[in-house]
């Protein structure tokens, strides 16, 4: 079921890339679109779990890639074009424009679990560091601890989520690093 | 001594990822890591990762409970270069010509060793599988906590999905208590043996 942190952006000029690709998502995701890379930074927030930037975009994606490090954000990026452009190997995927009928699901959908298991790792270890500063007083008060139920339930879902990715996905969101993709 | 099992853990079973927060000097933490080594009988295969520890001097504390011939022995080893992937055992002391396998892992990379401790958990023939890592006091001199804690995260998940039990020793006079309360999460439960669970 899609969540209100799982929409997929889709960056491109040209109408038959954006449609092509789009009306292949939009039946298992919310779907925005952009024509110019300004206009997809000005509809980043935090419901984008995915973005896929077409390698004919007029500008450099550089500003989207520093956002997603100033900001430490979530979503994942989509290159849409060659396996040999500039910003490749910043990107978590590769799409071939002319694979998009057949592929751009099976790679959409392995980049919302990398964005989810990112999101949930975030909330699991902010609410690990409440716990750590409330456990003293909590135990002084002989009360339980307000997160370690939730802290249980955000463990078994990452558990989950982490059971269907490779070791190279999981440890790659995990652990930050971003080496190239290629599909 | 206290053992603390995390909310949602069914007492009855055994648990797959245990804290384990014992002083770095002293007998308590080897003693611990031989009980936790045996918890299931004496092991088809042992896991050890060692940070500032040698695979050696693991060896050398297991001896009494590990039989080297029976028990398959592997290491990821963080500590040391140079050492080559396969080699006898008799080069830690002796261990009646054992073959030990030892993954040298230059530096504090997480995401290498992860990926040579699951590779080593895919390729466990012979159960129960038991993992020791010495230890996370090490590594959090290399990696910010946050980090350390994402990492632990997909560990303990590849540990229980292969079904192996696993031992994580921390310092008990290294780190400050909001370390432990923070890391105890990721377990299921945690052994104290120190001032505190008195």
């Amino acid at each position: 079921m899609a969540s209100t942190q799982d929409a997929v952006l889709v960056a491109s000029p040209e109408e038959e890339r954006r449609l092509s690709i789009t009306s292949v998502l939009r039946d298992h995701w919310p779907v925005r679109i952009a024509t110019t890379l300004d206009g997809a930074l000005d509809s980043l927030d935090e419901s984008i779990a995915v973005i896929v930037i077409d390698e004919s975009i007029e500008e450099a994606p550089s500003d989207l890639f520093a956002a997603r490090l100033e900001d430490e954000r979530s979503f994942q990026i989509l290159w849409l074009g060659t396996s040999d452009g500039p910003f490749v190997d910043r990107a978590e995927a590769v799409l071939d424009p002319a694979r998009v009928e057949d592929q751009s699901l099976t790679i959409v959908d392995r980049l919302q679990r990398r964005a989810r298991y990112d999101r949930l790792l975030t909330r699991f270890y902010e609410l690990a560091r409440v716990r750590g500063r409330d456990e003293e007083k909590a135990t002084a008060e002989g009360k339980p601890v307000a997160t370690d139920v939730e802290l249980d339930s955000l463990k078994r879902e990452l558990d989950e989520i982490v059971a269907e990715l490779d070791d190279e996905d999981a440890f790659e969101v995990a652990l930050g690093n971003r080496p190239p993709v290629n599909q | 001594m206290s053992d603390e099992l995390s909310p949602g853990v069914d007492a009855t079973e055994t648990p797959s990822n245990v804290l384990c927060v014992c002083p770095a000097i002293g007998n308590a933490k080897n003693e611990h890591c031989r009980d936790l080594l045996t918890r299931e009988g004496p092991p088809g295969t042992v896991l050890g990762v060692t940070v500032a520890s040698s695979p050696g001097e693991r060896m050398s504390e297991w001896s009494n409970v590990i039989d080297p011939v029976r028990t398959t022995l592997s290491f990821v080893d963080v500590s040391h270069g140079g050492r080559s992937a396969a080699m006898s055992a008799d080069g830690f002391g002796g261990q009646n010509g054992a073959i030990v396998n030892v993954v040298e892992v230059d530096e504090v990379d997480l995401h290498r060793i992860g990926t040579e401790i699951t590779t080593q958990l895919e390729n466990a023939e012979k159960g129960p599988v038991v993992v020791c890592l010495d230890s996370l006091t090490d590594l959090l001199q290399f990696e910010t906590a946050r980090t350390l804690h994402r990492f632990l995260n997909v560990l303990t998940a590849r540990v229980e999905e292969a079904d192996a039990i696993a031992h994580y020793h921390i310092d008990a006079d290294g780190h400050p208590d909001r370390t432990f309360d923070t890391l105890a999460p990721l377990f299921d439960a945690t052994i104290r043996a120190d001032s505190r669970s008195e």
